[in-house]
C-alpha cells in the first residue's frame, strides 16, 4: 500500500512536471520558466489581432479534417532536426496561409512567422521552437485533454506589418508544418 | 505412478515461484531497511574491490589518481604544447587577465573581464551562474548579471552552461558538443577536422584557448609593453621573435593558456587521497556514496583519472532556456548525423558543489537533483526520447533513499578539492582587479586596496 502511494505521488509530481507548456492548453496557465526570454525578441510593429475570417481560412477554426498522426508527426520531427542539424536550430520555419483560402487577393501573402512562448514574448518560429511544437503535439496525442492553443503572429511580405492570430490549435499548426515539408523527398541524412 | 509426478512437478513449481517471491522481498528489504555501515575500514574496503574492478587490465585504484599540478612529465599534453613551468606560469596570469579585453562590444565594458570571469577557482573553474557572463556582467560569483544600460547583443554570454576547466587535460575534445580539437573522438570526423577553429591540427584544449581569446574578443596588445610580461613570454616561448605581430602573440596566449588549465586538477580532493592511500580522508557516508557510484552504472562513462571518458551521450537533459532556438542538437549540430542529435560529451565530476545549476541546460537546481533525475531514468527534454538516441544507460538505477543521500554526499564532498585557490595568482602584472574589473566587482572584491 505504502509503495502504491509512493509510485502514485511519483506519477502525479511527474505528470505535473513533464509537460513541455509550450502552447498553452486551455483554460491552463502553464508555469513560467525561471528564466526571462527577451534578447532575440525582435522589436516589431505589432498591429491589430486579426482573425481567421480576415485572413480567409476560416477552415482552421476547426480540427484539421486528418488530424497529423503519430508517424507523419515523427516524420516531421525528423525533418526538422535535419534542418536544424544542416542549416542552424535558429533557421526560420515560416508556415504561408495557404492563398487558395484566402478571399482578400490583395493580401495573398500572409504567413505565420511568430509565436508568444508561455511568458508572453514573442520569438521567431525556428526549426527548433516548430520541433518543440511537434513533440508537444505527439504528447498530446497521447492524453485526452484538449488541444492546446498557440498565439501566432502572422505579416503580409507587402506591408511588413505583424498582426495577431490568436488561440490556433496545435494539431492544425502541425497540419499545415506538414504541409510545408515534402515527405515525397528523401531525407538529408539518415 | 503419474499422479505422484503431477504432485511433484506442481510442489516443485510452487517451490520455484515461493523462491522468486522471497529472493525478491528479501532484496527489497535489503535496499530499503539495511541499516547504515559506519565501519569505515569494512567500507573502504568494499570500495577499495569496487574501484579496482572499474579500473581497466587490473592497473589498480593507480587508474584513477590525478598527478601533481607540478608533475608536469605526467600530465596529458598536445605535443605541439609541451608543458613547461614557464609557460604554467605565464597561461596562469593571462587566463585571469582582465587587461586581455581590448575589443569588447560595447566601448564602456573595455578591460573588465577574463577567461575567469566565467571560470574562476572559486567556483571549480565554472561561473556559479545559469548564463555565464563575460565582459558586460557586472560584480563578482552569483551576483553577477547584465549591464542593464547595454542592449543584450552587446553582452559576452553563453547559450548554455559554462563547462569547468578542472581535469580538461584529460578531455581531448571540448567544450559540449566536441568541436574543438582533431584528436580522440573527433579523430575519424572529416567534417570536424575541417573546421576553421581545428586549423593548428592541436588538441581541444589548445584548440579551445586559441580561439576563446578570439570570440570573447580579447588581445594581447594592452600587455605587451608590460615588462613582466616581456619577461614571461620570452621564458615561456624563447623562440618568439623580439617584435612579434600580434595573431602569432594571440597563438601563444592560447598554449600558455592551455598549459596552465591542464595543471588545474582536483588532487587534493578526499578521494584522490583515498586512491593514493589516505584511508582516513573519505566519511562513512562518502565512502558509502562511492561505493554506490561504483556499483552503478554511472562508473561506464565516468570513469578514469577525471571520471568522464570523452565520449557523447543523450541523456535527456533540458536545453538552456536562454538558448533561443529552441533547440541544441549537441553533437549532430558539429558531425552531421542524426545518430548524434542530442548527444553532450561525459562531464567530469569534481568540485561540482563549488557552482550551481547543473546540466547542458542548467535544468538542476542542486546535485540531489541530477541525483534523482538520473535514479529515475526519465527525460526531461521528450524531444530526445522521440529522436531515438537516449543513451542505453539511461536507465532507473534503483537507488534508496539512503544511497541517493549517500551519492550525493560523495559527489559534493568526496570529490570535492577545497585548496582550488592555489590555483589563482596573487596579482596581475597590470595591476588589475580579477577575475572581472567592472566597478562593481572592484567594490566587492576589494580591488583599491589589493589589486591597483
Amino acid at each position: 500500500m505504502k509503495i502504491f502511494f509512493a509510485w502514485l505521488l511519483i506519477t502525479i509530481i511527474c505528470l505535473s512536471n513533464s509537460s513541455l507548456a509550450y502552447a498553452e492548453s486551455p483554460n491552463k496557465i502553464s508555469s513560467s520558466s525561471p528564466f526571462s526570454v527577451q534578447d532575440l525578441s525582435l522589436i516589431r510593429k505589432i498591429g491589430e489581432p486579426i482573425n481567421l475570417e480576415e485572413l480567409g481560412a476560416e477552415s482552421w477554426k476547426n480540427t484539421p479534417e486528418n488530424s497529423p498522426s503519430e508517424y507523419e508527426l515523427i516524420k516531421l520531427a525528423d525533418r526538422l532536426r535535419d534542418v536544424g542539424r544542416y542549416l542552424g536550430t535558429t533557421w526560420p520555419v515560416i508556415v504561408p496561409i495557404p492563398v487558395s483560402e484566402i478571399q482578400n487577393k490583395k493580401a495573398s501573402s500572409w504567413r505565420i512567422t511568430d509565436f508568444r512562448d508561455t511568458e508572453g514574448e514573442w520569438l521567431s518560429l525556428s526549426s527548433g521552437h516548430a520541433l518543440r511544437f511537434v513533440i508537444q503535439e505527439l504528447e498530446a496525442l497521447k492524453s485526452s485533454s484538449q488541444q492546446p492553443l498557440v498565439d501566432f503572429l502572422v505579416t503580409d511580405e507587402g506591408s511588413k506589418v505583424y498582426r495577431q492570430l490568436l488561440g490556433i490549435s496545435l494539431d492544425r499548426y502541425c497540419r499545415e508544418l506538414l504541409n510545408l515539408f515534402d515527405f515525397s523527398a528523401k531525407p538529408l541524412n539518415k | 505412478m503419474s499422479k505422484l509426478f503431477y504432485f511433484i512437478q506442481k510442489a516443485f513449481l510452487i517451490t520455484i515461484v515461493f523462491l522468486f517471491i522471497a529472493i525478491g522481498s528479501t532484496e527489497f528489504a535489503y535496499a530499503q531497511d539495511q541499516p547504515e555501515n559506519n565501519n569505515t575500514s569494512d567500507l573502504s574496503y568494499r570500495l577499495k574491490r569496487l574501484v579496482k574492478n572499474a579500473a581497466p587490465n587490473h592497473s589498480g585504484l593507480e587508474y584513477f589518481a590525478l598527478p601533481e599540478s607540478s608533475d608536469l612529465n605526467n600530465i596529458p599534453a598536445d605535443p605541439q604544447n609541451p608543458l613547461t613551468p614557464a609557460k604554467v606560469k605565464l597561461g596562469q596570469l593571462l587566463f585571469h587577465e582582465t587587461a586581455l579585453t581590448i575589443n569588447p562590444l560595447n566601448p564602456k565594458h573595455w578591460q573588465q573581464g577574463s577567461c575567469s570571469s566565467c571560470h574562476f577557482a572559486a567556483a571549480g573553474f565554472r561561473s556559479n551562474l545559469a548564463q555565464g557572463l563575460g565582459v558586460g556582467g557586472l560584480g563578482a560569483n552569483k551576483s553577477r548579471h547584465r549591464d542593464a544600460d547595454v542592449p543584450p547583443t552587446e553582452l559576452d554570454k553563453l547559450d548554455i552552461l559554462v563547462p569547468t576547466v578542472l581535469n580538461t587535460a584529460y578531455q581531448d575534445v571540448v567544450p559540449w558538443n566536441g568541436r574543438a580539437g582533431v584528436t580522440g573522438p573527433n579523430t575519424k570526423e572529416p567534417i570536424i577536422q575541417e573546421f576553421d577553429i581545428n586549423r593548428f591540427k592541436m588538441k581541444g584544449l589548445e584548440t579551445q584557448a586559441i580561439e576563446g581569446l578570439n570570440v570573447h574578443r580579447m588581445g594581447t596588445a594592452a600587455i605587451v609593453s608590460i615588462p613582466a610580461y616581456q619577461e614571461l613570454f620570452a621564458k615561456a616561448f624563447p623562440d618568439r621573435s623580439y617584435v612579434s605581430a600580434e595573431v602569432e602573440d594571440i597563438k601563444r596566449a592560447g598554449l600558455a593558456i592551455a598549459a596552465y588549465n591542464r595543471t588545474l586538477l582536483t588532487n587534493q580532493a578526499p578521494f584522490q587521497k583515498w586512491v593514493k592511500g589516505d584511508e582516513n580522508s573519505m566519511s562513512a557516508k562518502e565512502l558509502r556514496g562511492g561505493i554506490a557510484f561504483f556499483s552503478s552504472s554511472c562508473i561506464t562513462c565516468h570513469t578514469g583519472p577525471n571520471l568522464a571518458k570523452t565520449e557523447f551521450h543523450a541523456m535527456g537533459f533540458a536545453d538552456h532556456p536562454r538558448d533561443l532556438s529552441g533547440l541544441n542538437l549537441g553533437r549532430g549540430t558539429v558531425t552531421k548525423k542524426a545518430s548524434d542529435d542530442f548527444k553532450f560529451k561525459t562531464p567530469q565530476l569534481y568540485n561540482l558543489a563549488d557552482s550551481t545549476p547543473y546540466g547542458h541546460g542548467a535544468s538542476f537546481n542542486n546535485l540531489r537533483e541530477v541525483v534523482q533525475y538520473f535514479n529515475r531514468g526519465e527525460v526531461q527534454n521528450l524531444a530526445v526520447k522521440y529522436s531515438g538516441n537516449t543513451s542505453k544507460l539511461f536507465r532507473p538505477l534503483n537507488l534508496t533513499q539512503n544511497q541517493i543521500e549517500d551519492l550525493t554526499a560523495f559527489l559534493e564532498t568526496g570529490l570535492r578539492d577545497p585548496e582550488l585557490a592555489r590555483y589563482a595568482p596573487s596579482r596581475l602584472p597590470s595591476g588589475l582587479c580579477f577575475p572581472n574589473n567592472d566597478s562593481l566587482s572592484r567594490e566587492q572584491l576589494n580591488c583599491s586596496e589589493n589589486h591597483s
